[in-house]
């Protein structure tokens, strides 16, 4: 269940703007949501070559130039689905809770 | 003092300090291995190479110029060891056994080397006692020699363990950071405790100066001789068996097997037994080099073209065997390409025609007597004394003749390089064949001849030719040496032996 939940988390921070795998990890790791940096790169070339995401290469100054990762039109209208999947998943789960 | 390794990390420039390098190459295989079955492994493994690179030029500041084993954990700390990696495949189960065997490749353990390390590898690889291998391989190479050269091959094919990769996998853990760090530093740990020995060892020398320290050294010098003359014997011991493994299929009633001296009667002149072993063993270094490569193959996985030159040596020489022996099979060809015979006819009493045949056992002063075959019915064997050659090919006949007196002949046929050299050999077979008044014909059961001839087809065909009304018994002893007698009753030569037989108008009939 954790690996469909890494994806949308994912989606979720590209749907903010495009961002590199660093920055995607700490928003992860603020959240709780990722132990570690590693899990994300086959997460990431993964999500790529089905369509969701695309790169652009960006110079930096403190290492070697970076992938920047934003979400395609598929990406986009992926994460709208999940997003209304998981509301309804959330809302039947807490369902239980209350009664 | 450290020494460093430049690496290219995401198409940037580190200088690594050893120990750095190692846990870091170790990490990025781990990955290696764990990202297998992932789509775009390669892609995947740039990325995190990236990243590392932009860690390490983040702790570096552009002040330090050598990244260091601390760096490295900070870099991995952060990416994680693959078994965190979360979500990308199910907990993989603990290990079998099987499989932890299987991660074990051979390796030879320098650290632990007596010689080469082949015996402490091979300690490695079972989990046993390296004395025990050791044991196991100086009793094998004491007895059988073979021991020692097998030791030398393995020594040339198995890799050393250098990397701390590779002694993990010498002894079977896989190569995870946790592993590769325990094993450098229990390293570390004994270097220490070395350099603690060596400490204490000099303290010991400064105690024990002058005579003690001499001794000492002439000790340790004799003991390498001992050891090295050891090896030598134990090949030469070796090299002994192998010519008596050759040696198989002939045996012996004499004091001793001397292949040697039947070779000599076999080898053409000019081309000594030096010749003849050094070219058989060219031969078989090929084979038996493939042999041992295959087998290290088959057991312990190795791969890798790292033998290629090892086997292309083996195979040349191999080829040179092969050139050696077909230059010796020319020559030993040749010398039987022309044939000679020469007949002499033995005197018979007169009046006589009732006829006896007998075989007679030539006597022969010492020598080494060599046959073939269990049983005496072939022509087969030889005795070899100092000067002659002894050799029972002989094959006796009975045939009618239309004279009215009975004549004995034999014949002795020979080969050789030239019609004359057949001849001369022919010539120099001695056969020894008495008939006395009785008319019983006492035949020789060996033919001899100078040494110096060798075996070139020397054999003797003795007839006894009988006129119609003359009779034969031809005694059991001659049984073995009957060729094809024609008889009247097709009767076997084997079934001809303690009978009497006749010479009628239709050949050769039995008398009752």
């Amino acid at each position: 269940m954790r690996k469909g939940v890494l994806e949308l988390c994912v989606l979720r921070v590209l749907g903010r703007g495009e961002a590199y795998a660093s920055d995607i990890s700490e928003a992860l790791k603020q959240a709780d949501l990722l132990v570690v940096e590693g899990t994300l790169y086959p997460l990431l070339t993964r999500m790529k070559n089905a369509g969701w995401l695309e790169y652009r290469w960006e110079e930096s100054k403190s290492g070697p130039p970076r992938k920047y990762y934003q979400l395609t039109e598929t990406g986009r209208i992926l994460l709208e689905a999940l997003n209304s999947e998981w509301t309804a998943f959330i809302d039947a789960v807490n369902s239980l809770k209350n009664s | 003092m450290k020494k460093t390794i430049d690496i290219n990390l995401g198409g940037m420039l580190f200088h690594l300090d050893e120990d750095a390098y190692a846990v870091l190459s170790a990490y990025l295989e781990a990955l290696r291995r764990h990202l297998a079955a992932t789509e775009g492994r390669e892609e995947v493994l740039a990325d995190i190479e990236a990243r590392i690179a932009e860690i390490f030029m983040q702790r570096m500041a552009g002040t330090r110029q050598v990244v260091s084993t601390d760096d490295v954990q900070a870099a991995m700390s952060t990416l994680g060891q693959p078994k965190d990696f979360a979500g990308e495949s199910a907990e993989e189960p603990a290990p079998t056994m099987a499989e932890e065997r299987s991660r074990r490749r051979l390796y030879r353990d320098p650290e632990e080397q007596m010689i080469g390390g082949v015996c402490s590898g091979f300690a490695s690889y079972f989990d046993v006692d390296v004395v025990i291998v050791r044991i196991l391989f100086v009793l094998f190479g004491l007895f059988t020699g073979f021991g020692v050269l097998l030791y030398f091959i393995l020594w040339a094919a198995t890799p050393k363990a250098v990397t701390p990769a590779e002694r993990l996998a010498m002894k079977g853990k896989p190569a995870t950071f946790d592993n590769i760090r325990q094993t450098v530093e229990e390293e570390f740990k004994n270097v220490e405790a070395r350099l603690k020995d060596k400490e204490n060892h000099r303290k010991v020398r400064r105690a024990a100066q002058g005579i003690g320290d001499v001794i000492t050294s002439i000790l340790v010098g004799f003991g390498r001789f001992l050891g090295g003359l050891f090896l030598v014997i134990a090949f030469f011991f070796g090299s002994t068996i192998l010519v008596a493994v050759f040696g198989n299929g002939i045996t012996i009633d004499g004091a001793h097997l001397s292949v040697s001296e039947l070779l000599g009667i076999f080898l053409p002149a000019g081309f000594g037994l030096a010749y003849f072993w050094t070219a058989t063993a060219l031969v078989l270094v090929g084979p038996l080099v493939a042999l041992v490569l295959l087998a290290l193959r088959l057991l312990f996985r190795q791969k890798g073209p790292v033998h290629r030159a090892i086997m292309g040596t083996a195979l040349m020489l191999s080829i040179v065997g092969i050139a050696l022996m077909g230059v010796l099979g020319a020559r030993f060809g040749s010398e039987f390409r022309e044939e000679a015979t020469v007949v002499h006819v033995e005197a018979l009493p007169q009046g006589v025609k009732q006829w006896t045949m007998v075989m007679a056992t030539t006597p022969v002063e010492g020598g080494t007597k060599l046959h073939f075959s269990d049983d005496d019915t072939d022509e087969s064997s030889w005795i070899l004394t100092d000067s002659e050659v002894y050799f029972d090919g002989i094959d006796v006949d009975v045939r009618p003749t239309f004279r009215d007196t009975p004549s004995l002949e034999w014949t002795a046929e020979a080969q050789g390089g030239s019609r004359r050299a057949a001849r001369e050999r022919a010539a120099a077979v001695t056969y020894e064949v008495r008939s006395d008044s009785t008319g019983r014909i006492l035949i020789g059961d060996l033919l001899h001849y100078p040494k110096p001839d060798r075996f070139r087809g020397q054999t003797v065909e003795l007839v006894l030719y009988l006129p119609v009304g003359h009779s034969v018994f031809l005694d059991a002893t001659t049984v073995p040496y009957l060729d094809d007698v024609a008889n009247t009753e097709d009767i076997w030569d084997g079934h001809m032996g303690g009978k009497t037989w006749l010479m009628t108008e239709q050949g050769l009939a039995e008398f009752k």
